[in-house]
């Protein structure tokens, strides 16, 4: 075994975008948006695609942070008594069969296009740890970060870097794993706020002729510097490389891509006005310019207190900016080949707690999935008259990544390994995908 | 000449320890420089049988400003920079790294050095806070590194009497892992493998990982005391509200409390009071024993088996230890001085801090030490180590005085896990807590001395607070228990007019009344303040201190990074420029990228230097000959004066404000800035 090999791994998965020529983004975005479209997914596998699968080009992951109340929005309970049902009504879809909380009419009339997975069930019921597994479909451990779902998107479709980065998270929170273990051109851009686009991409206060001065005579000043060591050492080459990168994203078409004023009225008061709108916005510019994941998290879903005040300001913005996204997608004709997921750490106890709150529910709760070869309209799994407990198709956060891979078309038990030598997979230890999904 | 080495070394060492004896005063000048000639001649002696030049020596302005780059973790200010070249002393060098060893500087670069390697994340829970004060304190305190790591590996209680207790609940719920990280921080071993199989290429197997874990495999993290004293409580409240009958004893009283779980209301009604103390503490329940896992397939244990704690090197220790000394004992075979790879690890990783390379490469990993490039001089850093005890700042000080440390940077890169000749120390970009605090001293000048108050400040009140609850008498816990509630019910209340509000403004917003939008979001964010100040106007400010879930504490924008709490967001200057995550241990890194070169091209940060009301722009504006502001820029920004042809280039930039803001900004984006040489 060769340690040094190994170190070097280890080293450059430190690294976030390390600027050799395979993992700088910045170049222009023509070639391969031109091509993206007319690919296959790629590594698809002739069996999954002849089973619906692979149909996802690209991913776009909506996290709602802080555990959804399954029992307030996907899995409403209108026989239960009213303990459990608190001040959450049940309304009709236009899928005959399944109904939604009363804060969901916008997605309520586009069930037609969503999978609903009402049999999520996990064991970890805190916050940082329940992200963590749905995330990566590893549970937390403190020696080692697994990868996240964009990040094994990236590696097991053989991601070289490009003109565009192939992950991108949209206000993601500090804990978010990112890479894990991978090397660097795995891991996401984090954007945080998607309205004020790719940030430092434009020049400040200074003329194109200032600035193309400070260009010259930074690398005059770098002359000695340069002579003595650009040879001999990859990071000062790096160095030059970054900002030679830099300069030409700032000159280039790609920058356009983050740039959220260049989308029309209309687009931004389908999706809404709040920040998650513009991130649900931004993630489907992204999509059609070939970006292959977009994870996008929505925080302050953690009601322990006044639940279904909560509800009425909350959901309605991702009933407005989902439902769309929906409709944008499959307008723009990219709804086949875009995966939409909803996904989050834990449900709420079924029971409504003092204080018009519900606590943490890793036992039972619900997540979804559109797009991207997902035949809509279908509930899967279920949960018991009080969605207090999951009764038919319990699916854990593996089976959960295991669907995405599947979705994309990507073998979710490949093994990689880390630079210690430990083999995972996008699927974790045992993740099945749902197939009956696809169709 | 390696025999004449190994003589010198032992009179070196011989000599250290009687001038020092069992004090911890600083060593003398005259030890120091006995002690670091003694590693330079090792280096001079292993570079002669490679029949490799040494590196010549670097000249004034390069020293200082790698000296304060590593000692200080920044860059001189112009001043600094100015008495230093200017000072015409021949020990001008030695005064120099005396005097920054004592800085402030070097306790914030020291302790950005642990935060790393332990993976301080400030927020985490409560402790995280505790923990963070603690490690500071330590570093200020200069703790000798092995009662460091003693104390946190025997840490016991509650965080708010023993705040190293956050070196275990750090990983709470995750103990084989805390087991592994303590072994390849502490002792360059890596058994993370054999956590689920034996070691695939060291000798570790799944048992012996097991049998170490299980030293502490009996860390419950729930408090005793807070047990205790809840149920001494119930029992008060059960008793006063006549719930018992007569004088009765102790068993009927159980049996009535346990009857139809009639205590349970009363556990329920407490449990705000004491929520929090379920996750604080570190102690040993005898009921939690740590067993081989159900799918154990070796052949010298069965599945379930039972683990009694066994070291995995150098010390054994008895099969028979007490439950609540194993902790101690755990913490006595890692820092004891007989352990083979304790001393070893820390010297190669304040090496490695000092000169940019370890003499062993990885620093965590010792597994494949078979060809290590400096034996004796390896064995001589022990020995210096334990004669300091283990003083770091003493050891780091004898490196700083090398002559290794004043030769030019290496010019080939050291290759990755092989083997380093030392030349010279190793040329690497500076950490993004270099830059970011190199940028506040071009604002602000020199800020080490300013310390982020709050976050003591927030920790002994939680202290406070806990320390007062566990001396109050059942009645007023009963009155803070109403009071807690109460102040509760007024702060839910409060948030549930905010969220009514706020569903009222993004339907304002919805349908296009920004105006009206943003009125009634500042509204319901005054209802959210107005529920902070209730809090703080309560009765009980400890009922207040009770309720808060978390400490946080927002960001210093003019401290150092050391002040601030971590980790850094995803995507801010200092996670961009690779500052580590917190997650794992020793994971920041200095590599380039597009969004590094981004920052550095436009971003806010270079911008408030060069054009903004700094003490950078300001001297710049106040200076009044071209050549005195091209003199601040290159001390300033560079620690060295122009050179002559410099000079003729970029003087008549210098006249025009624009051109002038530009050159700073190139220079504030060049490698020489960037890089430590």
């Amino acid at each position: 075994m060769s340690h040094n090999h190994l170190k070097l791994d280890e080293v450059s998965r430190r690294g976030f975008l390390a600027t050799t020529a395979k993992s700088c983004f910045g170049l222009t975005i023509g070639g391969a948006a031109a091509n993206f479209f007319n690919q296959k997914a790629s590594a698809a596998d002739p069996a999954v695609m002849a089973t619906g699968g692979a149909k996802a080009k690209s991913v776009i992951y909506l996290f709602m942070s802080g555990g959804m109340t399954h029992l307030d929005t996907l899995d409403p309970k209108p026989e239960a008594s009213s303990e459990i049902r608190g001040d959450c009504r049940a309304i009709q879809t236009n899928v005959d069969g399944i109904q939604l909380g009363h804060c969901l009419p916008g997605l309520a009339k586009q069930m037609d296009k969503v999978a609903l997975i009402r049999s999520m069930s996990t064991t970890q019921g805190a916050h940082a740890q329940g992200r963590y597994y749905m995330r990566t479909g590893y549970t937390k451990r403190s020696s080692i970060v697994h990868p996240s779902a964009g990040s094994w998107a990236s590696q097991l479709a053989n991601n070289q870097g490009g003109e565009l980065p192939p992950f991108v998270t949209v206000n993601c929170s500090s804990s978010h794993p990112g890479a894990g273990f991978m090397e660097a051109r795995h891991a996401p851009l984090p954007l945080g706020n998607a309205s004020s686009g790719l940030q430092n991409s434009k020049r400040h206060k200074m003329s194109e002729d200032e600035f193309d001065q400070q260009l010259s005579l930074r690398k005059q000043l770098d002359a000695e510097f340069d002579a003595r060591y650009f040879k001999t050492q990859k990071n000062v080459r790096d160095y030059s490389e970054a900002f030679d990168a830099a300069v030409r994203l700032m000159k280039s078409k790609d920058l356009e891509a983050f740039d959220l004023s260049k989308e029309s009225k209309e687009a931004h008061l389908l999706y809404g006005a709040q920040t998650f709108s513009k991130g649900v916005l931004l993630a489907r510019r992204l999509v059609e310019r070939g970006v292959r994941f977009i994870e996008v998290e929505f925080g302050g879903f953690d009601w322990h207190v006044d639940n279904f005040n909560q509800m009425e300001d909350k959901i309605p913005v991702l009933d407005q900016a989902l439902s769309a996204l929906l409709k944008d997608l499959e307008l723009k004709g990219l709804l086949d080949s875009t995966l939409v997921v909803v996904g989050t750490e834990f449900g709420r106890t079924p029971e409504v707690k003092s204080n018009a709150g519900r606590n943490h529910y890793p036992k039972a709760f619900s997540c979804l999935m559109a797009g991207g070869g997902i035949v809509g309209g279908q509930p899967f799994g279920s949960t018991d008259e009080n969605g207090a407990q999951v009764t038919t198709e319990k699916t854990t956060a593996e089976d959960f990544n295991a669907t995405i891979a599947y979705a994309m078309g990507l073998p979710h038990d490949k093994v990689v390994n880390s630079p210690s030598k430990r083999p995972f997979r996008m699927g974790g230890v045992d993740g099945k995908p749902i197939t009956s999904l696809f169709g | 000449m390696l025999h004449m080495n190994r003589l010198l070394a032992f009179t070196g060492i011989y000599y250290l320890v009687i001038t020092i004896g069992f004090s911890v005063e600083p060593l003398t000048q005259q030890t120091i420089q006995s002690t670091s000639n003694q590693i330079d001649l090792f280096i001079a002696g292993h570079l002669k049988e490679k029949k490799i030049e040494a590196n010549s020596i670097i000249d004034d302005a390069t020293f200082l400003r790698r000296a304060y780059i590593n000692i200080t973790g920044r860059i001189p200010t112009t001043e600094e920079a100015g008495s230093f070249i200017n000072d015409g002393s021949q020990d001008k060098r030695r005064k120099l790294v005396d005097t920054l060893i004592d800085s402030e500087g070097y306790k914030s670069r020291m302790f950005n050095f642990w935060a790393d390697l332990l993976r301080v994340q400030t927020n985490l829970d409560k402790h995280g806070l505790g923990w963070h004060v603690w490690i500071h304190k330590a570093v200020d305190q200069n703790m000798p590194y092995d009662d460091f790591v003693h104390a946190m590996l025997s840490s016991n209680g509650m965080v708010s009497d023993d705040a190293a207790v956050g070196y275990y609940l750090r990983d709470r719920e995750m103990l084989l892992d805390n087991v592994s990280n303590t072994t390849e921080v502490f002792l360059g071993t890596q058994i993370g493998c054999a956590q689920c199989h034996d070691h695939p290429f060291d000798d570790w197997t799944q048992k012996q990982y097991f049998e170490l874990a299980a030293f502490i495999g009996n860390t419950t993290y729930k408090s005793d005391a807070a047990k205790h004293l809840l149920s001494k409580l119930v029992k008060y409240s059960f008793e006063k509200d006549g719930k018992l009958k007569g004088k009765q004893g102790e068993k009927s009283r159980k049996l009535a409390m346990r009857k139809k779980g009639a205590a349970g209301k009363y556990y329920k009604d407490y449990s705000s009071l004491f929520k929090d103390f379920g996750k604080v503490a570190v102690s040993e329940d005898p009921k939690k024993t740590l067993r081989l896992p159900k799918d154990y397939q070796y052949n010298d244990g069965k599945p379930g088996d039972i683990l009694i704690p066994k070291t995995l090197f150098g010390e054994a220790v008895s099969d028979n230890v007490p439950l609540e000394q194993r902790r101690e004992a755990f913490a006595h075979w890692v820092t004891s001085s007989e352990n083979p790879l304790f001393t070893k690890v820390i010297v190669n990783r304040l090496w490695a801090e000092v000169f940019g390379r370890g003499i062993v490469d990885p620093l965590d990993d010792w597994s494949d030490t078979k060809r290590i490039s400096h034996p004796e001089l390896l064995d001589y850093l022990c020995e210096i180590m334990r004669a300091t005890q283990y003083d770091t700042k003493q050891f780091m000080r004898v490196l700083y005085h090398t002559r290794l440390f004043e030769s030019s940077a290496c010019v080939e890169e050291a290759k990755m896990g092989g083997q380093h000749d030392f030349q010279g120390p190793v040329l690497r970009r500076m950490s993004a807590e270099e830059i970011h605090d190199s940028f506040l001293t071009l604002e602000f000048g020199n800020q080490d001395q300013y310390k982020n108050e709050s976050l003591a400040y927030r920790w002994n009140s939680y202290v406070q607070s806990v320390d007062k609850l566990f001396s109050m008498t059942m009645p007023e816990l009963i009155e803070l228990n109403q009071e807690t509630d109460a102040l509760e019910e007024r702060i839910y209340a409060a948030r549930a007019e905010a969220t009514k509000l706020r569903i009222k403004a993004s339907r304002a917003r919805a349908e296009g009344n920004i105006e009206q939008a943003k009125e009634l979001e500042q509204e319901a964010r005054n209802k959210v303040n107005d529920s902070k100040k209730l809090n703080q106007q309560s009765s009980s400010m400890m009922a207040a201190s009770m309720m808060q879930n978390k400490m946080r504490t927002k960001p210093r924008q003019n401290m150092r990074s050391s002040e601030q709490s971590s980790p850094s967001r995803p995507g801010t200057f200092l996670r961009q420029f690779g500052s580590s995550d917190r997650m794992t241990p020793d994971a920041s890194h200095s590599l380039a990228s597009t969004p590094q070169a981004l920052t550095l091209l436009n971003g806010r940060e270079v911008a408030k230097l060069t054009d903004g009301k700094g003490q950078l722009a300001a001297s710049l504006r106040k200076a009044d000959s071209a050549s005195q502001r091209l003199n601040i820029l290159f001390l300033s920004i560079y620690g060295c004066m122009p050179t002559e042809t410099e000079r003729q280039q970029l003087e008549p930039l210098t006249t025009n404000t624009n051109q002038l803001s530009t050159l700073a900004r190139a220079m504030l984006n060049s490698k020489r800035f960037l890089f430590v040489q």
